[in-house]
This record gives C-alpha cells, sequence and structure tokens, in this order.
C-alpha cells in the first residue's frame, strides 16, 4: 500500500486538516491504487473518477478559503451498490438493476456528501445482499485482497476488499445477517453495524426490513466511530429511525476496558469452529482480561431458536420485497438468489408471525445476560477466507458448504437489533481473524471502546 | 413436499409461474424450512405475546 493510501481515515483527515495533503491529491492516490488492483480485486462496479475528482478539487478550494467542514472533508470513500445515487447507476449486484439510475441520493449518501466526502464509486455485492460469499453470478466475484483465489465473505465484499486494499478510505455497508462483519473479518478490517434504527434506511435497497441495518467498513476503530457520527442520528424518510441524539463517538474509545464486565457466551459461538480462530479470539479475550476487564461465561441456550426465527424471517420479507419481479422477470436472478426467494415465497403467514414472537424472546434472553455484563464476546466468523472454489469447508469437525458459517455468529444481533462490530484480532496461517463485540441498545460507545482495546494490542 | 404442492403454493404467491422456477431444487430446500417453523411452533409463547416491533422503547 503507498503510504498515503495506508493511512488511516482518521490520519488523513488530520492531513487534510493541517494542509500537508490535498483531497486531490488523496483521491489521484486512490484512482490509481483501483486502476492497480481492481482489475484482480474486482470490488467496485462503478468508479466515478470524474464527479470524484470535481469533488475532491471543491473540497480543497473549500479549506484553503478556510471553510473546513469536518473530518471527512476530502476523504474519498465508497459504496456498496445498494445505496441510491443520484446520476449513479444502483445495481444492488443484481441483473435486474444492472443499468437502473437513480434520481436521488440515499439519505447517508446525502451526510456524507454533506460532511464534504470525496465519492469514488459504488462496491460490488451478492446480488441483492441475499448471501455471504463474495460469488456474484453477473459481475463476478470479489477477491480476497491477501489471496486472490479466496472469497472476502459479504454480502459487502467489495466495500470489505476496497477498505482492506486501501482502494478508499472507508466505505459504508449493509447487515442483514452479518453483511458488514463477515468481510470485515475475514478482510482484517473493522465493521459495525449499529443499533437498529441509528442509521438512516432510507433510500437503501431492502433485503430484509426488520433485519436491516446500514454501517460503516474502516482500517481502525478510531475512523468507524468517526463515521458512525457522520451519518447516525434521526431521519423522517425512514420510520424506524430513532431519535436519540447521536453521541461523541470517537471521545469515548480511548476510555479503555478497565472495570468493564465483558461476557464470553458457552453454546453455539464456539462449536463449530476452525480450532485457529477460536485460538486466535480467546487470546484476544484474554488480552482484554489483562487489560482490566472482567470476564466471565454466559449462557444464551436460546440461539437454536434464534436461527430458525431469523431464516424465515429474511426469506420471508426478501420474497415479499421481490414478489412482483419474481413473476415476471425470474429468470434474470441468479440461481442461489432465485431459490431463497421462491423459499421465502412459501413461508407461511402464521410461521412468519410466530417467527416474531419467537423473537422477542431472544431479545429478552440476551436483554437479561445484557444485565449481567456490559457486552458480549464472541469470534465473529467461525472460519477464515474460504477459497472462492471451495463447495464444503471445514470448522473443526463440521464439514458444510462456506454460507452455512460466514454469518453463523453474526445473525443473532440483527434479529436483536443489537449494535456489534467486528475488530481484527489475529490470524490463522496469514489469514485475518475478527473478535464481535455486541452491547445494549444505543451503546455503540461500549462496543467501540472494547474494540479499540483489542485493537490496541495490534493484531 | 410435493412438487404440486409447491406450484400450488407458488401460484398462490405469484400471479404466474415462471419456467425459470427450479422446483425440484426448491423441493430439497423447503424440508429444513419446515423443521425450523416447527421449532417455532413448539414455543410455549404466552397467548397474549405479541408480534415483534423493532425496539418498540425507541419507536418515533
Amino acid at each position: 500500500m503507498s503510504e498515503l493510501t495506508s493511512l488511516s481515515l482518521q490520519a488523513l483527515a488530520a492531513e487534510i486538516r493541517a494542509r500537508r495533503v490535498s483531497p486531490v491529491e488523496a483521491t489521484e492516490a486512490c484512482l490509481r491504487r483501483i486502476e492497480q488492483l481492481d482489475p484482480v480485486l474486482n470490488s467496485f462496479l462503478t468508479v466515478t473518477a470524474d464527479t470524484a475528482r470535481a469533488e475532491a478539487a471543491r473540497a480543497e478550494a473549500e479549506i484553503t478559503a478556510g471553510r473546513w467542514r469536518g473530518p471527512l472533508h476530502g476523504v474519498p470513500v465508497a459504496l456498496k451498490d445498494l445505496f441510491l445515487t443520484a446520476g449513479v447507476r444502483t445495481t444492488a449486484g443484481s441483473a435486474l438493476l444492472r443499468e437502473w439510475v437513480p434520481e436521488r441520493d440515499a439519505t447517508v449518501v446525502r451526510a456524507l456528501r454533506g460532511a464534504g466526502a470525496v465519492l469514488l464509486g459504488k462496491l460490488n455485492m451478492h446480488e441483492f445482499a441475499f448471501g455471504a460469499t463474495s460469488l456474484n453470478p453477473h459481475f463476478g466475484p470479489v477477491r480476497h485482497p491477501l489471496d486472490p483465489e479466496r472469497m472476502v465473505g459479504g454480502s459487502s465484499s467489495g466495500s470489505g476488499a476496497a477498505v482492506a486494499a486501501g482502494l478508499c478510505f472507508g466505505a459504508l455497508g449493509s447487515d442483514t445477517g452479518g453483511s458488514i462483519r463477515c468481510p470485515a473479518a475475514l478482510c482484517g478490517i473493522v465493521g459495525l453495524k449499529p443499533t437498529y434504527g441509528h442509521i438512516s434506511r432510507a433510500g437503501v435497497l431492502p433485503l430484509a426490513w426488520s433485519l436491516d441495518h446500514v454501517g460503516p467498513m474502516t482500517r481502525t476503530v478510531g475512523d468507524a466511530a468517526l463515521m458512525l457520527e457522520a451519518i447516525a442520528g434521526h431521519d423522517p424518510a425512514d420510520g424506524t429511525s430513532s431519535r436519540r441524539p447521536v453521541p461523541a463517538y470517537v471521545r469515548k474509545i480511548e476510555d479503555g476496558v478497565r472495570g468493564l464486565r465483558l461476557g464470553v457466551p458457552r453454546e453455539f459461538f464456539w462449536d463449530p469452529i476452525d480450532p485457529g480462530v477460536a485460538a486466535a479470539a480467546r487470546r484476544a479475550i484474554g488480552a482484554l482480561e489483562g487489560a482490566g476487564a472482567r470476564v466471565r461465561e454466559v449462557s444464551l441456550p436460546g440461539i437454536p431458536i434464534a436461527a430458525a426465527a431469523q431464516s424465515l424471517l429474511l426469506h420471508a420479507e426478501a420474497a415479499a420485497y421481490h414478489r412482483r419481479n419474481l413473476g415476471t422477470r425470474l429468470g434474470e436472478y441468479g440461481r442461489t438468489v432465485r431459490l431463497r426467494l421462491l423459499q421465502g415465497l412459501c413461508v407461511q403467514t402464521a410461521d412468519y408471525l410466530d417467527a416474531q414472537r419467537a423473537r422477542r424472546l431472544v431479545r429478552r434472553e440476551v436483554a437479561g445476560v445484557l444485565a449481567q455484563v456490559d457486552a458480549l464476546l464472541t469470534p465473529a466468523v467461525p472460519i477464515v477466507a474460504p477459497r472462492l472454489d471451495a463447495e464444503v469447508v471445514a470448522a473443526g469437525s463440521v464439514v458444510a458448504p462456506p454460507q452455512a458459517f460466514l454469518v453463523r455468529n453474526t445473525f443473532l444481533f440483527n434479529l436483536t437489533g443489537l449494535p456489534a462490530v467486528s475488530v481484527p484480532c489475529g490470524s490463522v496461517e496469514g489469514l485475518p481473524v475478527g473478535l464481535q463485540i455486541a452491547g445494549r441498545p444505543w451503546e455503540e460507545a461500549t462496543v467501540l471502546r472494547v474494540a479499540r482495546a483489542v485493537e490496541r494490542e495490534g493484531y | 413436499m410435493e412438487r404440486q404442492e409447491i406450484e400450488r403454493m407458488l401460484l398462490r404467491a405469484l400471479d404466474v409461474l415462471p419456467d425459470a422456477a427450479d422446483l425440484d431444487e426448491l423441493a430439497r430446500r423447503l424440508p429444513l424450512q419446515e423443521e425450523q417453523a416447527a421449532l417455532l411452533r413448539a414455543l410455549p409463547l404466552e397467548p397474549e405475546e405479541p408480534s415483534w416491533t423493532p425496539l418498540p422503547e425507541e419507536r418515533p
């Protein structure tokens, strides 16, 4: 990675503010890197080089004139291709929307523009975000920056690869079962799924309304906190948006973990698992204990119910959204997503409602545990990045298709709407491992603070 | 699940049953869905237990 593109977002922001680096220079460095590396990585579906250059020049002029808007001003970032962008095609990784050009921006895109960020383009993803591999039948697979024969996870695949490879300083992803945290873990970056309702989803193509979240993907915890501050907050255009004020997250992440009570669930998350992943996560948890956290085992016996509820809700809600196109344009969907959507049409209404009722039980169980501890710690993904051609992979003694493992440890926090982050915590044979930290509703500051303590260990 | 039953279900959900529907593969996947639904049907839910709403205390 070149010296400039390897900077964290926060470090670049400081350089831009001090006028030691210009937004034009940073943008050109990213565009050069995209040109060099993306023919292999395939992380971008659309590169908006001309408008990015114009935005960078405008940012530079404003900053030179003393009108610095804040830490995102002049910083090049990119968007998963399901955020609506006025005048720029938005495909959702699908053939159906291959040429669709929206007329408006998603609320979060407007927020980024308002903060002065430079938008480099739109990122590859699993078709309609309905899957966690980086295999896209219409635009090709996203390849891992450390080994192009491996997948990066998904569905925010391009976001994970582009941030990890230094093609941009941060990206937005979406997460319905783990689609931010999974690629973050496999790529060795930070991915935050905030509390349901904290970031607007207006202008974001849905997968499943009651499970969808938007969040930042960055190379450091501080960068994630910074992006969260910029895009969180109430949006009247999103009926599920909270009116809670947005705290100053960046200031709180250095508080350390001394005295924090951290829970490690004894069920589910540790079996099946790659032993190397388990060891890396255990080491990171030990380091948190060494830094003063009080770590204890906790019990979450209701997870099998949670998995059933998540699956039924996800399939049914996705099928509802796609129903009209399923009737008329079924052949344009990729085979995997097509079958998942047809499965969704077969979920019965009463089962859907029972799944929603079961969800309350699960949420109560998790809330009960989070009344005893300040945050939960689990491995984010129980395997490392699988090969692109892997039909099955092993997690300990269990052998199954990659999809069976990729969001196994993350979906619980979509079902419960709780904030959760994946932060790098080591590697297995050179491939990154992520630790997942989940907390109480609206306590993003706590999960980021724990994540920062993990990051400080320098994995 | 029987192929005809799947066809009926899809026809009910869609106006037409497109040619591209892979009903045999779908029939192989649906038993898992049925297992998941059965797990939830066995839950000891209180009669008045309502459906879920996202973080209700925080609804605008």
